[in-house]
């Protein structure tokens, strides 16, 4: 099989998107095959919490009977404009657990939705700008006691990223490059983030195939009326497997681990996630 | 020799800026001491209890003031719900339930008001 086909698939799905509390929504990934037309992809996802951060890098385990568990389904859809454009567009839905000193908060809503324009100027390379529209409820309208309700960062976002990928069959090898800035917002400013990510993967049989990606994501200190908040930088580096298997010419199931570093300095100021996602994809042709 | 001087006085005065009659100085603000605690230790992720007692400058106990309290997590931007604040007696407030929703290094701020005299203070508080 082409391991153009089998990319398509996998960069759609991507991995599992950053906790609600500390949303970053990603849009860097997905594309179409070259014979494709459209894709539509319904993804689910679950990540539990195991520790946190510190503003200084110190990782801590979650306290006993302190849980945090956001799970979350997909749905995106990329559409091809000729022949090296293409639109996307995800609609997430979360539903979060967390218990603390034996009370337990449930809620569920939608998530901060995407969108993204792609430009392929040559075969390998993409360009990509998106748009985070915030559809979540964010923590500063939050009404349930331990948060579960926070499904969104409340902010508007663009985004802009670079991706290369290298075929060398049944090799490939994938780098992205990514910056997303959100936009002020009652005084203060997020940090504007960037997130380098390298993936590689090789086809073991036809329509299998198997990756694994590392992530880095750095973030920029918060502004409240212009001035930066002490401590409100932010770094995690995660990695993870997945498995792409395209079992027909329409349909690809994707799976997919990823997992932070559990130890000092391997994060700041972020929770800590493993997350296991799959997706199944159809595209049209 | 006298006539020049008055004059000088007067129109001294007069730049000094008095305020015209028709624009009452504003009241003087009056400091609160406000003085938070949490009621219980060592603080826990939820149904944390805050006591704030409040006192004027001479140190009398204040009653009847409107309390606020915010709770925040400055490193993340993040906001917890605010808890109700239920009027005690002798210059001392609850507020309730006081709860984190992560693990993590957290401002509880207070603000109280009561007539012209105003005070905050803010705790920092870190949850397991």
């Amino acid at each position: 099989m082409n391991a153009w086909a089998v990319l398509g698939g996998l960069l759609l799905a991507g991995s599992a998107d950053a906790a609600a509390c500390c949303v970053t929504t990603s849009q860097f990934g997905g594309r179409l095959s070259p014979w494709e037309t459209a894709a539509v992809t319904l993804g689910v996802s679950g990540a539990p919490t195991v520790g946190w951060w510190d503003e200084h890098g110190a990782w801590s385990p979650d306290a006993p009977g302190a849980t945090d568990l956001e799970l979350r389904a997909s749905l995106a859809a990329i559409l091809a404009l000729g022949e090296s454009f293409e639109v996307s567009g995800r609609v997430p839905w979360l539903l979060n657990r967390r218990t603390a000193d034996g009370l337990t908060d449930v809620a569920t809503a939608p998530g901060d939705a995407s969108l993204a324009v792609r430009w392929a100027p040559m075969e390998g390379v993409g360009l990509n700008l998106g748009l985070v529209l915030p559809l979540g409820r964010s923590t500063a309208t939050t009404r349930s006691p331990l948060g579960a309700d926070v499904t969104g960062r409340g902010l508007w976002a663009v985004s802009g990223a670079v991706t290369v990928e290298q075929l060398e069959l049944p090799w490939y090898l994938q780098l992205s490059i990514g910056a997303t800035v959100p936009l002020p917002s009652g005084g203060q400013r997020f940090g504007p983030s960037l997130e380098v990510s390298v993936a590689g993967g090789r086809e073991l049989t036809d329509g299998l195939v198997v990756h694994l990606r590392g992530r880095f994501t750095v973030e920029s200190p918060r502004l409240v009326d212009g001035a930066a908040v002490a401590n409100s930088d932010a770094h995690e580096l995660a990695v993870g497997p997945s498995v792409s298997w395209k079992f027909h010419p329409h349909w690809t199931l994707d799976a997919a681990v990823e997992t932070g570093l559990f130890a000092n300095g391997m994060g700041d100021n972020r929770q800590g996630r493993v997350a296991g996602s799959t997706s199944l994809r159809y595209g049209f042709f | 020799m006298i006539r020049p001087l008055l004059l000088a006085l007067a129109l001294t005065l007069t730049a000094c800026g008095a305020p015209p009659a028709s624009e009452p100085p504003p009241p003087a603000t009056q400091a609160l001491t406000v003085t938070p605690t949490l009621a219980r230790t060592p603080v826990t992720r939820t149904q944390n209890v805050l006591r704030v007692h409040v006192a004027d400058a001479q140190g009398t106990s204040v009653m009847g003031a409107a309390v606020a309290v915010e709770v925040t997590m400055p490193a993340h931007g993040h906001r917890a719900a605010a808890p109700a604040v239920v009027e005690l007696d002798d210059g001392d407030y609850e507020a309730s339930p006081l709860n984190f929703t992560m693990a993590g290094t957290w401002d509880v701020a207070v603000s109280v008001t009561k007539g012209t005299g105003s005070g905050a203070q803010t705790l920092k508080v870190t949850t397991p």
